[in-house]
């Protein structure tokens, strides 16, 4: 376990015992990266800055849900960021309460350690070396996905593409970038779709 | 049953951890994930999805962020704390509420003899009131008591200035191969290990083998034995600095 990832847990261990100090060290710690997504995503400073409070307060108090020896912290947290940051975006009101979707978010960021202490070595330079080295419809549609809150379907219907095409896109842009930063678990990427 | 099978569930994978689904697939992924036998990793793995906001140029917020969120926080109840009641009611409330409430130690000391009284320890053997009453003891000459808890329970943590003691109250039981280890963390540096323990039956006072200055964590972990470097994660962390 990374020195990083140990240190989380233990954050999220005196966030648990209602440490307030906890909490201002996890900002400290997250908080310019959970802004640059909130920011990506919202593209108004002032909106991002109110998701990140939200995102830190939901982690306040839903801290019992997360189990420090399954979760990834910094997972869970980008998601509520990025998870409110698309239902502001698209005006949408969300398919389910905003707290469960919290909680929700905990069971996609599940700890895969040795994926999470190898994505813990990496550079902000190697990882967007990686997504550039992308062919650019996988990466229009990962960044869709991610950034824009679309579904596949709805990547389909804007690249112009069948469903099962744009839905292959993400997998292969998915397993590429696992394989080239080594985070394991890779999808296979030979499933006949055509993108190289 | 869920409605999709393995393959098709696989299949949304990207899509999924990428939160591209609509909401009927999210939910049948879910329940898949949730009732399958099968790992899944690849359903299970969110590093590469992690990877687009690490792909972005760190944003720095305002200062006024963070106190805002502080002033928040110092306000806004966690889910797990139960609600204030408006009547006194001590039969409702944790083993410890009251010593997180500020109280002066003295007054602290005193109430965990009255509490003790009054049974809340359950307490049905002579040896278990021998126990208390140590427990009692060394939290009225304690110098500074902390409520700690995490996800293995609850105790409290004795600065007796010279040294240093846990009291295990509410841990969960471990199985008959696991100990819980104590641990000194020093803000940098490797985790000192002070002491290993399992839960009893009743209050027990662990007496740690480093005083608590110069550290600035203390955690437990679960572990086969005594070991010199943690194994395990954390199941209960306190800052000493807060």
């Amino acid at each position: 376990m990374t020195d990083a990832r140990h240190h989380d847990l233990l954050l999220a261990q005196r966030i648990r015992s209602g440490d307030r100090d906890a909490l201002g060290e996890l900002y400290d710690r997250y908080a310019s990266v959970a802004l640059a997504t909130a920011l990506r995503v919202v593209a108004d400073r002032q909106l991002a800055e109110d998701l990140v409070h939200d995102s830190f307060v939901a982690v306040w108090q839903k801290i019992d849900r997360f189990d420090a020896s399954r979760g990834n912290f910094r997972s869970w947290l980008l998601t509520i960021v990025r998870n409110r940051g698309i239902d502001r975006l698209r005006g949408r009101r969300p398919s389910i309460e905003i707290g469960v979707a919290d909680e929700q978010a905990l069971l996609r960021t599940s700890s895969n350690p040795t994926a999470d202490d190898a994505l813990r070595s990496l550079s902000g330079l190697q990882v967007r070396e990686a997504i550039t080295r992308l062919p650019d419809e996988q990466r229009q549609a990962i960044e869709l996905a991610y950034f824009e809150g679309r579904t596949y379907r709805e990547i389909a219907e804007l690249t112009g593409v069948p469903q099962g095409t744009a839905n292959g896109r993400l997998r292969l842009a998915l397993g590429k970038l696992r394989e080239s930063l080594r985070l394991g678990d890779g999808a296979p990427l030979a499933d006949g779709i055509n993108d190289r | 049953m869920t409605r999709l099978t393995c393959a098709q569930a696989d299949e949304l994978a990207a899509a999924y951890l990428l939160g591209a689904v609509d909401a009927d697939e999210d939910r049948d992924v879910t329940e898949h994930l949730a009732t399958c036998r099968e790992s899944h990793p690849e359903l299970r793995n969110h590093a590469a999805v992690e990877l687009l906001a690490m792909s972005l140029e760190p944003v720095e917020p305002r200062p006024e962020l963070r106190d805002r969120l502080m002033a928040t926080v110092a306000r806004t109840r966690q889910d797990h704390v139960p609600a204030p009641v408006a009547t006194h009611s001590p039969a409702r409330r944790g083993a410890f509420d009251w010593l997180s409430n500020g109280w002066a130690r003295g007054l602290a000391a005193a109430a965990v003899v009255a509490v003790i009284s009054l049974g809340a320890w359950n307490i049905a053997l002579q040896g278990e009131i021998s126990a208390s009453r140590q427990v009692a003891r060394a939290v009225a000459d304690a110098e500074a008591v902390h409520t700690v808890s995490g996800d293995a329970g609850r105790g409290l943590l004795l600065d007796t200035g010279s040294g240093s003691a846990f009291v295990a109250a509410e841990m969960d039981d471990l199985p008959g191969d696991r100990v819980y280890e104590a641990w000194l963390i020093p803000a940098e540096g490797a985790p000192v290990a002070v002491g290993v323990f399992r839960p009893g039956d009743g209050p027990m006072l662990v007496q740690l083998e480093e005083p608590l200055d110069g550290f600035a964590t203390f955690a437990l972990t679960v572990e086969r034995e005594r070991v010199e470097s943690p194994t395990g994660v954390p199941v209960l962390a306190f800052s000493l600095a807060s």
